[in-house]
């Protein structure tokens, strides 16, 4: 039973890791149409963020609040200064967005030395629960996971801000002339994706410590999760997270973990293949 | 007019690699000849990684390749020659090392090179170096063994030396059920047929060996087998980044609390700054070297370091105790031949001995081109890595007939 309930938990932990580390790039490529590759990268300063904070003296809480607000300005100043660029041209947007994300990932590897380093959760320590023992940062990652999808949706949902990016994202001329502000719009929603992947690298940071790989580590999966759902609403890629974070912890535990890895690839290039749509995509 | 000057070029080019050649063939004299008529330093190459993925580990192999040519230099040189480091970055990247090792022969007319952290890059560089270029090589770090290549030196120590000696003293200790985990290369693979075949000398059973991809991050399902098998020690090939939430994982579980082992023989006092130290308490490594080595020449060693380059620890970086043997054993060979000659200093290696270097005394394995050293087992305890047993002069057991 214990031990049950820990591969359930192991499993639901790994998922919330993957969704949130999609969100923010979900909410980039949906509403911008920019497959962003230096989204691994945004995540990797939200790291360093963090790790630079608590190196400081600070309490982690202040390091985990900072990072979404330090990448948010990071953002909006790269979209001014590079995205806003590529807006007309998505392949040479995959390139320099890459280029980008090899520009920061270096640039953080000179602050970091070129070694790891670890960054203690705020929460240390483990839950038990019927038997089994859970990590309870784990726990905490799951809960705020749980948090940021309710209120990025709620946020898109009802508020002002949320039906301009919508409207924006249907129809960007028409948005116009109704006097929305679209290039406004455009950078302020690429700060908000930043913000989520600042967010999703400090919540991750205390637990696959900080080194300079850590965006690229993950930014394969999270392209896979995004291919996989679809594009276009913010849902979709969410969707995504969801069933490629569920099959690659869960298919381990019944066939070698060399062999799972293969297949859930071979599974989402397989869907991506029937449904270039995604799963949860709409016709496109 | 078009034809004259292209006979003017042609001419001109004739005259640069004449001179090239002659200056080529000059210092090729000053290099075999006669070394106590010539007073141009040796050119030692060091050709790593200092920058890119792995630069602080050959960050740390250069430092320690500075510290002993000043210690030797103090010491009147070689052949009374002085010694001069000729420093190449491998950049982390195969294919850098290769057109780097080929610069480090053509260009930078070394009379002997020591580097290489990766197998992969040992690999991309060993050929340049001891084919066309005709150096003598020494690779100083662990790795997975098997390299039984004349004018090739592998300082570092091999499996059957970071495993035999360790898992008896462990079945001594109670050890009898282990498992295997490991990232999917060649390093894991070796290391662990030297396990099984250690395990089941001293009467112990291994309850499985899993392994997982490299960037892996995730071990719940090698973590969920160990709570589940009643395996007692876990002998960890998985490396960094994964590593870290691999023990982490473990921790979290409860499977330290019951009494369990973890042993991990990569793991050195740079861990500290990676995990948070309550995650690898009680955790066993072994290595050739580290802080708490308490030989008074290493602790002298570690005191120089620190003065000159930092209190950063990176000292005991895994690798400086290879590159200092390596270092140590050629300027030992190149005295007692007296002379820089590849043949002859290959000669004098074979018996090539040190009473002290870094991480105690060592001898070349004569015919194997690996080192006999001393290995210590060191247990994780606070933010420090004691040293709980040192095992001494172990072989590399490698078969070669060189």
């Amino acid at each position: 039973m214990a031990h049950a309930l820990t591969i359930a938990f192991d499993i639901l932990s790994l998922t919330s890791i993957l969704v949130l580390l999609v969100l923010g790039m979900g909410v980039i490529v949906s509403m911008m149409g920019v497959f962003n590759l230096a989204h691994g990268e945004l995540v990797l300063l939200g790291a360093t963020t963090t790790w630079v904070i608590t190196t400081a003296g600070a309490p982690a809480w202040v390091g985990i609040l900072a990072a979404p607000l330090v990448v948010a300005v990071i953002g909006i100043f790269l979209e001014r200064l590079v995205i806003r660029h590529f807006y007309a041209k998505p392949i040479i947007g995959l390139l320099g967005t890459w280029g980008l994300g090899i520009a920061i990932r270096e640039a953080v590897r000179g602050i970091l030395g070129g070694v790891s380093h670890s960054v203690a959760a705020p929460i240390a320590g483990t839950v038990t629960f019927a038997g089994a023992s859970i990590s309870s940062w784990r726990i905490v990652v799951v809960v705020i996971t749980l948090a940021t999808l309710a209120g990025c949706t709620a946020f898109l949902r009802l508020s002002r801000f949320g039906l301009q990016v919508r409207a924006t994202l249907e129809n960007p001329m028409l948005s116009r002339a109704s006097g929305i502000a679209v290039s406004r719009i455009y950078t302020l929603t690429f700060g908000f994706g930043a913000a989520l992947a600042g967010l999703a690298g400090a919540m991750l940071v205390p637990l696959f410590s900080l080194y300079a790989d850590l965006g690229i580590t993950f930014l394969v999966r999270s392209f896979l999760a995004v291919m996989a759902g679809g594009m276009g609403t913010f849902e979709a890629p969410i969707g995504g997270a969801i069933v490629i974070g569920a099959s690659s912890a869960g298919v381990p535990f019944l066939i070698s973990p060399l062999l799972a890895d293969v297949l859930v690839f071979l599974a989402a290039i397989t869907i991506v293949r029937f449904r270039p749509q995604g799963i949860f995509g709409g016709t496109s | 007019m078009n034809a004259l000057s292209r006979r003017d070029l042609l001419k001109a080019s004739l005259l640069t690699a004449g001179s090239v050649g002659a200056g080529s063939l000059l210092s090729a004299c000053g290099a075999g000849g006669d070394p106590a008529s010539s007073s141009k330093p040796i050119r030692v190459g060091m050709l790593t990684d200092i920058t890119g993925a792995i630069g602080f580990y050959g960050k740390a192999a250069s430092n320690t390749a500075k510290l002993w040519i000043e210690r030797q230099n103090a010491a009147g040189g070689l052949l009374g020659r002085q010694l001069q480091l000729v420093l190449e970055d491998s950049a982390s990247d195969p294919s850098v090392g290769a057109s780097k090792a080929k610069k480090m022969v053509q260009q930078n007319n070394v009379d002997v090179v020591v580097g290489g952290i990766s197998s992969a890059m040992r690999e991309a560089i060993k050929g340049q170096l001891i084919g066309r270029g005709g150096k003598l090589y020494f690779y100083p770090q662990l790795y997975e063994g098997g390299e039984c290549e004349k004018y090739l030196y592998c300082t570092g120590p091999v499996p059957p030396q970071q495993v035999d000696p360790l898992i008896a003293y462990l079945a001594q200790q109670g050890g009898s059920r282990y498992y295997l985990p490991g990232a999917d290369y060649v390093w894991p693979h070796q290391v662990n047929k030297q396990v099984a075949k250690a395990v089941a000398a001293n009467g112990g059973t291994v309850t499985g060996e899993e392994y997982f991809p490299l960037d892996n991050t995730d071990y719940s399902k090698a973590v969920s087998d160990i709570m589940s098998n009643g395996t007692d020690v876990i002998f960890t090939t998985i490396v960094p980044p994964g590593a870290w939430n691999f023990f982490q994982q473990l921790s979290d579980r409860g499977y330290q609390k019951q009494g369990g082992k973890v042993v991990c023989v990569w793991v050195d006092e740079t861990a500290f700054s990676a995990v948070q130290p309550q995650y690898i308490q009680g955790l066993i490594s072994c290595l050739d070297y580290f802080k708490g080595v308490s030989d008074p020449f290493s602790e002298k060693l570690y005191k120089e370091y620190a003065a000159k380059f930092g209190s950063s620890g990176s000292l005991s970086a895994s690798g400086t105790a290879g590159v200092w043997r390596a270092l140590g054993l050629w300027g030992d060979a190149v005295a007692r031949s007296k002379s820089l000659d590849r043949d002859e200093v290959a000669e004098a290696l074979n018996t090539s001995k040190l009473d002290q270097a870094l991480g105690g005394p060592t001898a070349m394995a004569p015919g194997e081109n690996h080192c006999v050293m001393n290995l210590y087992v060191g247990e994780v305890q606070g933010k420090e890595m004691k040293v709980i047993e040192t095992l001494s002069s172990v072989e590399p057991a490698q078969g070669c007939d060189l």
